[in-house]
């Protein structure tokens, strides 16, 4: 009905359009918002009925990050199995989940069908810093909300976006809480980082310094790489020289973390290992670099690793396992891919079961930004969430060789 | 001056890795004038073959070989039937085939064996090294440089080699004297797949076994093989060493790690405006 309605709008002050089209067109209109008005006093978002509610998403399913597409595998499991559950407040959940390739113009392209063919009340989950900076205007302007998107970029956190809806710590945050560890616990530890030639890297960098402030001047060396580089070998003998006492390695593939572990073991070096919260996991990351190699990297968490060998006795671990099990049966449980759905479908059953029946547009972002403090399975102890779905609070944790063990009370990112 | 010594051991080792791809593109153009895109995808292919079997329980001196000869078939195979129907077709028609076989190997890779990065282990025993050059890194050497020798003999002194030779050198008055010039072609292009696996299979201990491993690589290895002589095998493994190093030293002391990856296409682009035949290439006239 909305579309309608909109198309005639704009077609109607045409120039071409003869007195009387535009009459015709108007009064049409007319007619259509009246009848807009009358199902909006049912609260429902367009993709909303008695029985369903419609959402979309874009993935990329192919093209370079296509192992992270496992988000969309893990979506649709989670909202099957609540659907299998009787769904939320008696409607059943219908994921639309089209590839996006990380091409940004094809995100926007498939986001625009998504909304005005696909009808979806709600964009969930769309994947990438790329495909989510090209749709976030368009959503914006259309007021479609995008609940709980993956990326922790920090522009998508502004008030410029207001139908975004964050779960995933902004890097700014992680970068705060991991740095506010140096300062309280090796203040004048030499600092050397080796970062991804992009915003991601960048942005942490920037927020090390920050947040070092008046002792930014530790930093020593900065070095930095590229995603497609086959090895960071000569980069870790750069900074090796440095014989510097912590080494900060912002990176999102495994790759370039497992080679400076190894490397640096090589050369004789034993700095400490500041990993980054998407780049610790003890199967995909450290034990490629050697596990021996990388005792006493430090990083921050917020949720546990499934796949961490250390926790399969934890209650929330075995639940998830047991998910995976029976929803996407055979696949790759180390995928932090697979994890993150898990712990988000909690958010989203939460944000749909309080907005009840008024499932308008407006009402679950009102709902999506307010939520109650709560834990949530997965979650480490101590960390919940409170407003907003982002997660603000984060335990610094520490590698013992065979699992990342908390070594902090949490800690709430401020700035 | 410590640091400056790793460097250098740090870019002769990646150094013959390009090298070793570079090999197999090279063979290949030779003997159709084609740069194949797919090398690459095609090594990393074979390469999670040889995981797989090691996987298993196969020693990893019998699942080398047992690789090399898979991808031999693979390579014979894809020759025989996806490129031989496209045999006179304009130049960008093969080049669009090679970037779909690209697609299609990363594609179906991650597909068959999943996107997370596997540590694949040296083969080579870890008394070999030092503090300066780890075993891994002596391996590799020797086995590009078995490679190359091995790939000499077999041109210098086999009557197949000779055959392949003239197959390349001239199609027309080879099928005269009997040689069957299109099997020949596809063996050239088994012979290619093989010594691109031994490429993968060498790379994937310092670069990790993903469907992604080899894209980084297959740039340099591109670089290595124009510098060489994109016409002379021998000039592949100096030309790759010479990549390798001066990538990490220009990276490390002179433009810094932002433009490394842009010093190898500088390296391509230059070598095709001063000198398109290489280091080491021939020159090649055509007489009308």
């Amino acid at each position: 009905m909305t579309r309608k309605r909109e198309l005639f709008a704009f077609g109607a002050p045409s120039a071409t359009a003869s007195r009387r089209q535009a009459l015709l067109a108007s009064a049409v209109g007319l007619l259509l918002l009246a009848g807009g008005a009358a199902a909006s006093d049912k609260k429902y978002a367009p993709g909303v009925t008695d029985a369903e509610i419609v959402m979309g998403q874009t993935m990329p399913y192919s093209g370079p990050v296509s192992f992270a597409s496992a988000n969309g595998v893990g979506d649709m499991a989670f909202l099957k199995m609540l659907n299998e559950q009787g769904g939320i407040n008696g409607r059943k959940l219908k994921l639309i989940s089209l590839d996006d390739g990380y091409v940004p113009p094809k995100a926007l392209e498939q986001t625009r069908k998504l909304v005005e063919q696909d009808n979806v009340a709600f964009i969930y989950s769309s994947l990438g810093t790329g495909p989510i900076s090209a749709t976030a205007k368009y959503l914006t302007d259309r007021k479609v909300p995008h609940l709980l998107f993956n990326a922790g970029t920090d522009k998508f956190y502004s008030s410029e976006f207001p139908t975004l809806v964050p779960y995933f710590p902004r890097y700014a945050f992680q970068a705060e809480v991991l740095t506010r560890w140096i300062l309280k616990e090796k203040p004048d530890a030499k600092i050397v980082c080796l970062y991804q030639n992009d915003d991601f890297g960048r942005n942490f960098v920037d927020g090390l310094k920050r947040v070092l402030g008046a002792k930014a001047g530790n930093v020593i060396k900065e070095v930095s790489f590229e995603v497609r580089d086959p090895s960071v070998d000569s980069q870790v003998i750069s900074l090796a020289e440095t014989k510097a006492d912590i080494i900060m390695v912002a990176s999102v593939p495994a790759r370039p973390v497992s080679q400076a572990i190894r490397k640096a073991a090589d050369l004789g070096w034993k700095p400490v290992f500041l990993l980054m919260p998407v780049t610790n996991s003890v199967e995909t990351v450290l034990r490629a670099g050697g596990l021996e190699n990388a005792v006493g990297a430090i990083s921050a968490a917020w949720m546990k690793d499934p796949s961490d060998p250390g926790l399969q006795n934890d209650p929330d671990v075995k639940a998830w396992n047991a998910w995976m099990d029976k929803y996407i049966p055979g696949a790759d449980k180390r995928n932090n891919s697979y994890h993150f759905p898990y712990l988000k479908g909690w958010m989203l059953k939460n944000i749909l079961e309080r907005a009840g029946n008024d499932l308008s547009r407006e009402n679950l972002l009102k709902v999506a930004n307010t939520m109650p403090k709560m834990s949530l399975p997965l979650l480490l102890d101590g960390i919940t969430i409170e407003g907003t779905p982002e997660l603000r609070t984060m335990r610094i944790i520490r590698f013992n060789g065979t699992t990342w063990v908390p070594i902090s009370d949490p800690i709430t990112a401020t700035q | 001056m410590d640091a400056l010594l790793f460097q250098i051991t740090s870019g002769i080792t990646t150094g013959f890795i390009y090298a070793s791809l570079a090999l197999a593109l090279v063979m290949i153009f030779q003997s159709t004038n084609h740069i194949n895109f797919a090398q690459g995808e095609m090594a990393m292919f074979s390469t999670y073959i040889a995981f797989t079997l090691v996987q298993a329980g196969v020693p990893f001196w019998i699942a080398f070989p047992t690789t090399l000869l898979g991808a031999f078939v693979m390579g014979f195979v894809i020759e025989r039937f996806v490129l031989r129907p496209f045999a006179d077709a304009p130049v960008l028609t093969i080049v669009i085939v090679f970037i779909g076989l690209l697609v299609i190997f990363n594609s179906i890779a991650g597909w068959i064996f999943g996107y997370e990065m596997q540590p694949f282990p040296s083969p080579f025993p870890h008394s070999w090294g030092t503090r300066l050059v780890s075993a891994h890194q002596l391996g590799i050497a020797v086995v590009t440089l078995s490679v190359l020798a091995a790939v000499y003999l077999f041109f210098r002194f086999t009557s197949l080699g000779l055959a392949m030779r003239a197959a390349a050198q001239n199609p027309v008055s080879s099928r005269l004297v009997g040689i069957r010039v299109g099997l020949l072609l596809a063996v050239g292009w088994g012979l290619a797949a093989a010594i691109g696996a031994v490429a993968g299979i060498m790379a994937a201990p310092i670069v990790f076994l993903e469907p992604n491993m080899m894209a980084g690589i297959m740039i340099y290895a591109f670089a290595a093989a124009l510098l060489g002589g994109i016409n002379n095998p021998a000039g592949a493994v100096p030309g790759g060493i010479i990549v390798g190093v001066l990538e990490n030293l220009a990276g490390a002391y002179v433009v810094g790690t932002e433009l490394k990856l842009t010093t190898a296409l500088v390296m391509i682009l230059l070598v095709l405006l001063i000198r398109p035949a290489g280091l080491f290439g021939r020159t090649l006239r055509t007489r009308v």
